[in-house]
C-alpha cells in the first residue's frame, strides 16, 4: 500500500538536520517547523497515529516551496516530494482547496471554458489596471508588474503544421501550457522561430489541456486525472519525435509528476512512460542542436552581460543543469554570468507567494540581489513562475529584462540576420 | 504543560510570536540527530541576552528544566528535553556582532551558522579553521557547547583552541562575561575553557569572542590506497617525521571503500584495506612541495594508488569519496549511529581491527571512517531502529567499542559529547574522584539542577 511506502521513507530520515541548511524556507523562519526534518518527523508521528490533520500541522505543511531542494541534497536519500504530496492529498480530502483554487481548477479542467474567460479577464484586468489597481498588490507584486494578456490566445494563431524552409529534419510538438498561450505569446513567437531555423516541422495541437501540475501538487488526485489522460492520448502520437515543453512546470508534470499520479492511482503508467521518453525542455533539445542555428560573429564582442537562474521543476525535477548554460555560451553576442546560488528557488512556490507573502519576498529579495552583482542587464530563465516573480518584485530602478533563454537566442539570431543584410 | 501564568510571563518576555506550545512545535523540538526523544512543553526564541536572562530568572523561580538548542545536530541527545520543561531556541540570536580585523577577533551570537560565518570571513582574507561536519547548519553557540572539531583539528585543533572570552547567562539569570580579548591570559580559573564542551549543563552562552587566523593561500588533497591496513597506519605516524603537518588525515576502511563504491561508481579501488585522504595547506610552493614528499612517502610505504589533485575541481573529486560516505550507507539500512571513539594514533589501526572484530561478534555491519591524523574513529553501526533485537546487540558492541577506545589509552567521545548516548559509561572513563568532582562542579553553577538536566552527569 502506498501510505506504507511513504511511511518507510519517512524512517529513513536519521534527522541530521543537513537539510535545514539549503531550505529556503528554513533560512526565512528559521524554526524547525520550517524544516525538512520538522515535517518529516510530524510526518512520522501522523504515520504513527500521534497526530491529526490539525489546523497547525497543515499550516506547516503549506510553508513548503516544493522546491525539492531538500531531497537531492540528503544525504540518507528522503523522498520528501513523496511524503509531501501524500500528505497533501489528506489535507485536500480533510479540508479541500478553498474557493479561489476550486474557481482555477475548473477552468484549468476545462479548457473551452478556460479559452473564453480570457477574453473576458483581458477585458477586465486593463480596465481593472485602470481604474483602480495601479497601487495594488497581488502578493508582493505590484499588479502592473504582472504579465498582460495575449491579444488573442497564442495557439489560435496556429492552424496546422509550421513547416520550415526546405527539408523536414524532424517533427515536433510543441505544448505551450497555459503561459504562453494566455500570457507569454512572445515566449512562443520566439520558439517557433528557432524551431523554423532548425528545419523543423511544428505542430502546436490547438486540442492540448492544462498540465494540471498547480492541481497535482496541491494534492488534487480525481481532478487533474482528465487532463492527464487527455495529454498522454494527445502527445504520444508515433509519427512525432519529440515534445517539447517551454515551461519547466509543464515539464516537470510530463517526465515526473504523470507517471507517480498515475501509479498511486493504480493505473497503467504505459503512455506516461511514453511521454516522459518524448519529454524535452525546449533547452534541452536546442542545446543539443545548437550547431544547427546560424549564429555570426559580428565583431561586436560579447557586449550582452547575462545571468541564468535554475528554476526548481527544471534543475531538480528534470535534472537539466547544463543545457540552458551550455546554449548562453554559445551565443557570440553573450557574456554569461553565473549569479551566487543561482540553483536556489525564487521564492515563488506557485501559490505559496500569495499564502505566504513575507516568506516569499525575503527569499526572491535574496535572489534579486544576487542577479544584480552580476551586473547582467538580462536574466534569463525556463520557467514562466519564476520569471513572474522576479521580474515582478524587482524595483522601479532594476534596468534588467527578465526572458525566457529562447527569446534571447532569437533576438540573437535576429540581429545576426539584420547585421548580415546590410 | 506550563501554567498559564508561567506562559503569560514567558510571552511578556519573547513576545506572542517567539513562544510555541502547540503540540506539533512540541513535536519537532523534541529531538536532534541522537535516537532518544523528549518533549518540551514550550519552545521559545529569545532575541537578545536580557530576554535570556528574564527567561532563566523564571525557570529557576519555577524549577522548570531548559534546555539549549541551535539547529539540533548533536549526536548524542544534548539537545533533547529529556525532562520536559522549556526550550530556549537561538537560531533567531544570529548576528555577528563584530570582525576584529586589526586584532584577529570576531565577536558572534550563538545562533549564528558556522558555515555562514566562515563566509563572511573569507570576504575579508579571514578563516576560522573549527569545521564539524555538520558545519553548514550547525551553530556556533552549539559548536562551543559541544567542544566541536573536525578534519582540519589534525593541524589547527578544535573550538577550545579559538575561544577567548563568552557572555553567559547563568541558571539564576544572572549574566557574566569570561576570559578577554587577550591571547593570553591567566587571571583567575579558566572559566572560558569549562563552559566549552559542558554542553548547556552549566550555563547558556549569549555571544562568544573567538581567534581568526589568515585564510591559507591554497590546499592540495592526495587519495591514497593501501592494500594493507598497517600500511595506511604508518604513514599516519611517519608523515610528521617529513616535517609536514597536513590539514587533514582521513582514513576509510575496506567495507566504506565497497560501499562508496557501489553508490557512486567513482572508481576507488575496492580491494584496497584503506583509502588515505591527506590534505596539506599553504603558500603554493611550499604546498606543492609537501605533495610530492607525501607522493613518495606513500609510495614507499607501500601505497597501491596515489592520486594528487592538481586543481581546486581535482580536490573537490577527491573529497567527494568521503562525503558520500554518510550517504552512501543510509541506502544499506535505515538506521545509523556515528560512534566516537578516540585513542593515539599509534594505536589507531589497533582501534580499527578491535571495531572489526566486535563488528563480527556481533553479526553487524559496521564500516569505519576516521580522522587518522587525530585518532578520531568514526564507527558507523548501520541498523534499524525499529529491530529491537538487533538494537540489543547494538547496544553491547557500542559498550565493547568504549571499552576498547579506554583500554587503548585513549576517549570515549573526540568531538560528539556525552550527552545522553555516553552518560551511562562516562564513570568508566573518568572515575569515581572525577565524577566526583563533576557533580560538584554542576551543582556549583545550577544547584537547582534545571539546566539541560540528565545530560552529561545525573545529579539526584
Amino acid at each position: 500500500m502506498a501510505l506504507q511506502e511513504t511511511q518507510d521513507i519517512a524512517y529513513r530520515c536519521n534527522k541530521c538536520g543537513l537539510c535545514i541548511s539549503t531550505c529556503p524556507v528554513y533560512q526565512q523562519l528559521l524554526m524547525e517547523e520550517a524544516s525538512p526534518r520538522g515535517k518529516v518527523q510530524l510526518a512520522k508521528h501522523f504515520f504513527e497515529g500521534n497526530l491529526d490533520l490539525s489546523k497547525r500541522f497543515k499550516e506547516i505543511l503549506m510553508t513548503c516551496l516544493l522546491c525539492e531542494t531538500c531531497m537531492v541534497n540528503c544525504p540518507s536519500g528522503v523522498q520528501h516530494d513523496q511524503i509531501f504530496a501524500d500528505l497533501r492529498s489528506q489535507l485536500v480530502k480533510k479540508y479541500g482547496v478553498g474557493w479561489k483554487k476550486r474557481l482555477l481548477y475548473l477552468l484549468l479542467t476545462n479548457e473551452k471554458l478556460l479559452h473564453s474567460s480570457s477574453v473576458f479577464a483581458k477585458l477586465g484586468r486593463n480596465w481593472l489596471l485602470e481604474k483602480f489597481a495601479k497601487g495594488m498588490r497581488v502578493g508582493n507584486i505590484p499588479v502592473g508588474r504582472l504579465p498582460t494578456l495575449n491579444s488573442k490566445p497564442f495557439r489560435d494563431r496556429f492552424d496546422g503544421v509550421i513547416l520550415p524552409e526546405g527539408e523536414v529534419k524532424e517533427r515536433v510538438f510543441y505544448f505551450t501550457g497555459c503561459f504562453t498561450n494566455y500570457f507569454g505569446e512572445d515566449v512562443g513567437q520566439a520558439v517557433v522561430n528557432v524551431l523554423k531555423k532548425m528545419q523543423l516541422a511544428i505542430e502546436i495541437p490547438s486540442s492540448q489541456d492544462c498540465c494540471g501540475i498547480s492541481m497535482i501538487l496541491s494534492g488534487e488526485e480525481e481532478l487533474p486525472l482528465k487532463n492527464v489522460e487527455k495529454n498522454i492520448a494527445m502527445l504520444t502520437r508515433e509519427d512525432i519525435d519529440a515534445v517539447l515543453v517551454d515551461c519547466a512546470t509543464c515539464g516537470a508534470a510530463f517526465k515526473k509528476e504523470y507517471i507517480s499520479l498515475l501509479e498511486k492511482k493504480g493505473k497503467d503508467t504505459k503512455g506516461a512512460e511514453l511521454l516522459k521518453e518524448k519529454t524535452y525542455d525546449i533547452q534541452e533539445y536546442i542545446a543539443d542542436r545548437i550547431h544547427l542555428l546560424p549564429f555570426r560573429e559580428n565583431g561586436a564582442g560579447k557586449r550582452i552581460r547575462v545571468t541564468y537562474h535554475d528554476p526548481c521543476h527544471l534543475i531538480r525535477a528534470q535534472g537539466v543543469h547544463d543545457a540552458p548554460r551550455r546554449i548562453l555560451k554559445a551565443l557570440p553576442q553573450v557574456e554569461y554570468v553565473e549569479m551566487e546560488g543561482a540553483d536556489t528557488c525564487c521564492g515563488g512556490g506557485g501559490s505559496f507567494q500569495f499564502d505566504y507573502p513575507e516568506v516569499s519576498k525575503g527569499i526572491t529579495d535574496e535572489k534579486i540581489n544576487h542577479i544584480r552583482e552580476t551586473g547582467a542587464s538580462i536574466l534569463v530563465t525556463g520557467c514562466p513562475g519564476c520569471r513572474v516573480t522576479i521580474g515582478g518584485n524587482m524595483d522601479e530602478t532594476d534596468q534588467i529584462q527578465v526572458l525566457h533563454p529562447i527569446q534571447l537566442v532569437d533576438m540573437v539570431l535576429a540581429e545576426d540576420s539584420e547585421t548580415s543584410n546590410t | 504543560m506550563l501554567s498559564e501564568t508561567i506562559k503569560d510571563e514567558l510571552i511578556t518576555i519573547v513576545g506572542k510570536d517567539r513562544y510555541f506550545d502547540q503540540k506539533e512545535d512540541l513535536i519537532t523540538y523534541s529531538y536532534d540527530a541522537f535516537m532518544v526523544e523528549g518533549q518540551p512543553e514550550a519552545v521559545v526564541f529569545p532575541l537578545t541576552t536580557e530576554e535570556v536572562s528574564k527567561i532563566m530568572a523564571v525557570a529557576s523561580r519555577e524549577k522548570i528544566p531548559v534546555t539549549a538548542r541551535g539547529s539540533g545536530t548533536n549526536l548524542t541527545g544534548g539537545s533533547v528535553p529529556t525532562r520536559g520543561g522549556i526550550v530556549l531556541v537561538f537560531t533567531k540570536m544570529n548576528k555577528i556582532l563584530k570582525i576584529d580585523k586589526e586584532n584577529r577577533l570576531a565577536t558572534v551570537q550563538p545562533g549564528l551558522i558556522n558555515m555562514e560565518f566562515q563566509k563572511e570571513l573569507a570576504k575579508d582574507g579571514l578563516f576560522f579553521p573549527p569545521d564539524p561536519a555538520s558545519m553548514a547548519i550547525s551553530t556556533m553557540g552549539g559548536n562551543v557547547a559541544e567542544n566541536a572539531g573536525g578534519p582540519r583539528a589534525v593541524k589547527y585543533g578544535v573550538m577550545k583552541d579559538y575561544l577567548l572570552s563568552l557572555e553567559v547567562v547563568l541558571a539564576s539569570g544572572q549574566v557574566i562575561r569570561t576570559g578577554s580579548l587577550t591571547i593570553k591570559n591567566v587571571t583567575g580559573y579558566n572559566l572560558t575553557q569549562l563552559f566549552c564542551g559542558s554542553e548547556g549543563t552549566l550555563g547558556l552562552i549569549t555571544a562568544m569572542t573567538v581567534k581568526l587566523l589568515p585564510l591559507p593561500e591554497t590546499r592540495r588533497t592526495l587519495q591514497v590506497a593501501y592494500k594493507d591496513l598497517e600500511d595506511a597506519g604508518k604513514t599516519v605516524v611517519k608523515v610528521v617525521d617529513l616535517g609536514i603537518l597536513p590539514v587533514a588525515l582521513e582514513l576509510l576502511d575496506n567495507v566504506f571503500i565497497n560501499i562508496i563504491e557501489d553508490y557512486t561508481h567513482i572508481g576507488l579501488p575496492r580491494e584496497a584495506e584503506a583509502l588515505l585522504l591527506i590534505e596539506v595547506d599553504g603558500p603554493e610552493a611550499a604546498v606543492e612541495a609537501q605533495a610530492s614528499q607525501l607522493n613518495t612517502l606513500c609510495q614507499e610505504l607501500g601505497a597501491i594508488e596515489v592520486k594528487v589533485a592538481k586543481t581546486a575541481e581535482e580536490n573537490d573529486e577527491i573529497w567527494r569519496a568521503r562525503r558520500s560516505a554518510y550517504g552512501a550507507e543510509a541506502r544499506l539500512r535505515p538506521t545509523a549511529i556515528a560512534e566516537d571513539c578516540t585513542v593515539p594514533i599509534g594505536k589507531l589501526v589497533k582501534m580499527f581491527r578491535e571495531v572489526a572484530k566486535i563488528a563480527k561478534k556481533h553479526n553487524l555491519l559496521i564500516p569505519i571512517v576516521a580522522h587518522a591524523g587525530d585518532g578520531n574513529l568514526h564507527p558507523q553501526i548501520l541498523t534499524d531502529i525499529r529491530d529491537k533485537n538487533e538494537m540489543k546487540r547494538v547496544e553491547k558492541a557500542i559498550d565493547e567499542i568504549s571499552v576498547k577506545a579506554v583500554e587503548l589509552g585513549g576517549t570515549l567521545t573526540g568531538e560528539h559529547g556525552i550527552g545522553i548516548a555516553k552518560r551511562e559509561i562516562l564513570p568508566l572513563e573518568l572515575g569515581e574522584g572525577v565524577m566526583e568532582i563533576t557533580r560538584n562542579i554542576k551543582k556549583a553553577f545550577d544547584p537547582l539542577n534545571i539546566l539541560n538536566p540528565d545530560k552529561v552527569v545525573q545529579i539526584q
